[in-house]
């Protein structure tokens, strides 16, 4: 028998934790969109609507973008949760539209719609103010060699010198793989947001939140993870 | 057949020292890329070990206070791993609030920082460990 001797053989062992999708189990059928895509079980307790949205997001469904406005707090530190709708709500074997559906009903305070790939999110009272951000239109927008979704605000911003825009990542890293040049005509806030999330890859998601004088977005390329506060810290 | 074999255990990182790259005016976006190393070999976990996809997850202790949420992230083909860390406005940031990041990886608990969140954009300190 061969003695094989290696003075510095190295194994690596390791414990991969896969990530966890908290109580949700999904059965992704690649062909169909994603809309029509079910989720074996799909359950929140105790949930606001950002967490939710996050847990569908959680799912990994590839072609699943998802954008989602959160109704604004007096002031960005504010905790989410603090004057939020909670609910608990249990799903089995429901489409993303169901469950799209089963949330807006459980927050009712928001509606969602669909643009394109991308799927949003967002504050029922807003849907025909002309003055929410989301909905205003940009005539004529260009982006060239933008490295992230966070470098292509920056153009948005200078067209729209009287609002507020900005961005916030604590970790991860949304990259896109090739510096991105893009122009769009006549497109909202909204459904250019949606655009330079669709960018980062197969799935995607974005947030707007914040408070009224400090909204910021946060991109990802699949899901975030959220953290729990308890009401009233 | 005699073989040698010594596990290897991630133990901490190394990071690169980035520019701040915000361009809306008020604040910071930094992404710093690590590189893994391993007990007790005290050695860089390299593209060729074979550890891409390895998961990257972080936690922060208290929970941010805007509900602002966390990426995960993997290792790249390199072993490497990027982490950005941003708040930047085109108006004056108003946040404050001063949290302990901690990163794992596989699992393994490999460095925490401190980031600072306030008017000039996130204070970002490594409290290692550095060997």
């Amino acid at each position: 028998m061969k003695l094989i001797r290696n003075t510095w053989s190295t194994l690596v062992l390791l414990v991969l934790s896969l990530w966890s999708l908290g109580q949700t189990r999904s059965a992704p059928s690649p062909a169909a969109p994603p809309l029509s895509q079910r989720i074996q079980h799909f359950e929140l307790t105790d949930a606001i609507l950002r967490e939710g949205i996050i847990q569908l997001a959680s799912n990994r469904i590839a072609g699943l973008h998802l954008g989602f406005e959160e109704i604004q707090r007096d002031n960005i530190s504010d905790n989410p949760r603090n004057g939020g709708v909670q609910f608990s709500i249990q799903l089995e074997n429901k489409t993303i539209h169901n469950i799209l559906d089963a949330l807006c009903e459980a927050d009712a305070r928001y509606t969602w719609s669909s643009d394109g790939i991308s799927i949003n999110i967002y504050p029922r009272a807003t849907s025909t103010d002309s003055a929410y951000l989301l909905n205003r239109t940009l005539e004529h927008i260009s982006f060239e060699n933008v490295p992230d979704p966070d470098e292509a605000l920056t153009p948005i911003a200078q067209q729209l010198r009287d609002e507020q825009i900005g961005y916030t990542q604590t970790g991860g890293d949304v990259a896109y793989a090739k510096p991105w040049t893009a122009s769009f005509q006549n497109i909202t806030v909204r459904q250019l947001i949606n655009r330079i999330a669709e960018h980062i890859g197969p799935q995607s998601l974005w947030i707007w939140q914040g408070g009224k004088d400090e909204r910021m977005f946060t991109f990802e390329r699949e899901g975030l993870k959220t953290y729990r506060q308890p009401r009233g810290e | 057949v005699q073989l040698n074999v010594t596990a290897r255990e991630f133990a901490y990182l190394t990071n690169s020292n980035p520019s701040n790259a915000c361009t809306l005016g008020y604040g910071t976006k930094r992404s710093y890329v690590y590189n893994v190393y391993t007990h007790p070999d005290g050695k860089v976990v390299l593209g060729t070990d074979g550890l891409s996809n390895t998961p990257v997850t972080e936690s922060f202790s208290p929970a941010v206070s805007c509900g602002t949420d966390t990426g995960n992230t993997i290792l790249n083909t390199n072993a490497q791993f990027t982490d950005c860390i941003a708040q930047c406005s085109n108006q004056p940031l108003t946040r404050s609030q001063t949290v302990t990041e901690t990163i794992s990886v596989a699992g393994y608990p490999v460095r925490t920082n401190t980031l600072q969140f306030s008017s000039g954009g996130v204070i970002y300190t490594s409290n290692g460990p550095t060997q």
